[in-house]
């Protein structure tokens, strides 16, 4: 799979700044909360340096959902005694939601699929685009995920992880990430030539060729990855992206970024989370 | 393949309960859900009797509780002998949604007692449990797109296996009744207090349901080489957007009617030869009106059609899976199932559902799953 274009949209603390907020339409745009407008606006974003108007599929991850709108229900359901709720914050709490927007504002009548898996939502949504192009190779497709922060988020990890939040303090965080695919070549010289997700302890024996770079998720120690090869680099993404559970999607743009600047030819992109892992690699072509 | 439903646990006893006709929705007795004048397809099984039937904690989430029990079933007879080349596709909507809500309305209050259940919450966190219990080595992931969530999981398994990615799949879904759901099919006012009566014309809504199903899915030359009869065949399937609105369909179900003709294309099949269509037809004004619309439109006069949600309830994510064992029952049996509760047809159409149990040789069904986001799904399922 080739990479046609990549976009990642800033953290939290940067929402006004998100990339394609001029590509939303207006009448959708006031009517979303921050975050799904972060997204939307990435994920356009992307389609937009490809120079693509309409996707053939959309592939989407997430590993929460859309947390802002499903909070705001359980709230008016905990506030309200018995009366009719708005039905807004239901409509939008869906894990598709973001992908279903996407179509609506695309018109994108294609395959729309949306996985959540914890870290490895953008995986499921990587192997889904490579299925879509076994179908029909002249697909352009979009893929890519996002998650949302809300503060409950830092409360429950205080409460579950208190001995970890003093040591570590995972700075907790939204964001998204987004890329073009296509079956051929474009304009950026970079593929991804492996999405795999497995039991952690086969993980070592899909890592094999070259390793210039090794990006780690959240739930890795400090330090390099275990066994990488001599001169290797390894990069903690949660140092720059925080911990949510989409930070494989900007993990891969940041490879994407790393690739076309010189920097690495080929990159490995590994998540772990409990007993399971996750492996992208993406490389100059 | 394994299933549990508002029918009882188990295949025999869906296959006992379209066989007679009989109706598993009642108002709630199990879970005590609000709003007593309602109906539901509810699971009769306490969180116990469903605990001690998947061997498992019963502060787990109803949804991994009833995952667990549909997919042993499923894996009871199947020799998982490479666990990394086998993959798990689940399906759910909310998740451990019936335990977070307890943690979000207590941490409104300031209070953190219940923290634990939310590690549960995560829409895939079932599929955990699921691959840890039954050995699956391989991918896991869950899809999670609406009502259309575990038919879009079957699609993605044939398509794994077409591509030999995987040699086995366990593909379905699960989802439980919570209060979340239904406050908020009710602040749709989607929710027919009485029993549902779907693509009658004096439909009034659906009845919310709960439940699992998985079917285990391998080449077919790799069964038969193995010595296992394939229950079924999945011919086509195909999913399409209807890039309409976010919660209803077109008014002429463009996105129903592509999804539909392009799972025939795939399969091969002319219109001529699908003998039963297993319908989303949830009972609201919008789908039944729009799906039918869509069926008249690409088959003319329809082949018996029925929406087996007037027996189950709409059990969300688990529905596109459920109503697969349903086809798959179909074609095993040679019936067609009853569409209760009809009484006239949709003012404007045609056709009428299958209102009595049909008995006929069902060689090819059309089974068709449409979830919220515009998402439309459809697989043909064969006589193998």
């Amino acid at each position: 799979m080739f990479i046609h274009s990549a976009m990642s949209s800033p953290i939290a603390s940067d929402r006004l700044q998100f990339p394609g907020v001029d590509l939303i339409p207006k009448g959708m745009s006031r009517r979303l909360t921050a975050p799904l407008r972060s997204s939307l606006g990435c994920a356009l974003a992307a389609l937009d340096q490809a120079e693509i108007t309409v996707p053939d599929g959309i592939h989407y991850g997430t590993g929460l959902g859309c947390l802002t709108d499903t909070e705001a229900f359980i709230r008016e359901i905990d506030t309200n005694e018995g009366g009719l709720l708005s039905p807004t914050s239901f409509m939008r709490s869906t894990h598709n939601t973001v992908a279903g927007l996407l179509a609506l504002a695309l018109k994108a009548t294609g395959p729309n699929l949306t996985y959540s898996q914890g870290l490895f939502s953008l995986h499921g949504a990587l192997l889904s685009a490579r299925l879509h192009f076994l179908e029909d190779q002249q697909a352009r497709v979009l893929a890519g995920a996002s998650d949302e922060y809300i503060p409950l988020l830092d409360d429950l990890a205080n409460t579950l992880l208190p001995s970890l939040t003093k040591v570590v303090r995972p700075e907790l965080r939204e964001g998204a990430g987004f890329v073009v695919l296509g079956s051929v070549q474009g304009v950026i010289p970079v593929r991804i030539t492996e999405v795999w997700t497995g039991s952690a302890d086969l993980a070592p024996r899909v890592m094999h060729g070259p390793m210039d770079l090794v990006i780690l998720g959240p739930h890795w120690p400090k330090g390099p990855l275990p066994h990488s090869p001599a001169g290797c680099r390894t990069i903690h993404q949660q140092e720059l992206s925080g911990v949510h559970q989409s930070v494989p999607a900007q993990s891969l743009v940041h490879a994407v970024d790393l690739i076309r600047s010189g920097e690495v030819s080929s990159v490995w992109i590994s998540d772990r989370e409990q007993d399971r892992a996750g492996l992208i690699h993406v490389e100059r072509c | 393949m394994g299933a549990v439903s508002a029918l009882g646990p188990g295949v025999m006893a869906q296959l006992e309960g379209l066989r007679n006709g009989r109706s598993g929705i009642t108002r709630s007795t199990v879970l005590g859900l609000p709003f007593p004048e309602l109906h539901f397809g509810e699971v009769p099984l306490t969180q116990e009797q469903l605990a001690r039937s998947s061997g498992v904690a019963a502060d787990r989430s109803r949804t991994v509780l009833l995952g667990l029990l549909a997919a042993r079933e499923a894996m009871e007879h199947v020799p998982l002998d490479r666990p990394e080349r086998c993959a798990l596709l689940s399906a759910s909507t909310v998740g451990g949604m019936d335990r977070t809500a307890q943690v979000a309305a207590a941490w409104s209050k300031g209070h953190m007692q219940e923290a634990a259940l939310a590690m549960g919450h995560p829409v895939g966190d079932h599929a955990l449990h699921l691959a840890r219990a039954l050995g699956i080595g391989g991918h896991v992931s869950t899809l999670s797109t609406a009502c259309s969530s575990s038919a879009n999981a079957i699609l993605l398994g044939a398509s794994m296996l077409r591509a030999g990615m995987v040699d086995m799949v366990l593909a379905g879904g699960t989802d439980a009744l919570s209060t979340f759901t239904v406050h908020g099919f009710r602040s749709l006012s989607a929710m027919d207090p009485e029993p549902c009566r779907p693509f009658s014309e004096d439909r009034n809504g659906m009845n919310l349901g709960e439940g699992a199903a998985y079917l285990v899915m391998e080449r077919e030359v790799d069964a038969r080489t193995s010595g296992r009869t394939p229950l079924a065949l999945v011919l086509g399937a195909a999913n399409a957007n209807d890039a309409h609105h976010q919660t209803a369909t077109s008014p002429d179900g463009a996105g129903p009617y592509r999804a539909m003709s392009l799972a025939l294309e795939q399969a091969g099949l002319a219109k001529e030869q699908v003998d039963m269509i297993n319908a989303h037809g949830t009972g609201t004004g919008n789908n039944d009106l729009t799906e039918q619309l869509a069926m008249e439109r690409l088959f003319g006069i329809p082949p018996p059609f029925v929406s087996t949600k007037a027996v189950t309830g709409h059990t969300l994510a688990a529905a596109g899976a459920l109503e697969a064992v349903f086809s798959v029952l179909s074609i095993q049996h040679g019936f067609v199932p009853a569409n209760l509760r009809w009484s006239n047809p949709i003012s404007g159409l045609n056709a009428a559902p299958c209102t009595e149990i049909l008995r006929i040789t069902i060689d090819h069904v059309l089974s068709t799953s449409f979830g919220f986001g515009g998402n439309d799904t459809a697989l043909v399922l064969s006589k193998a």
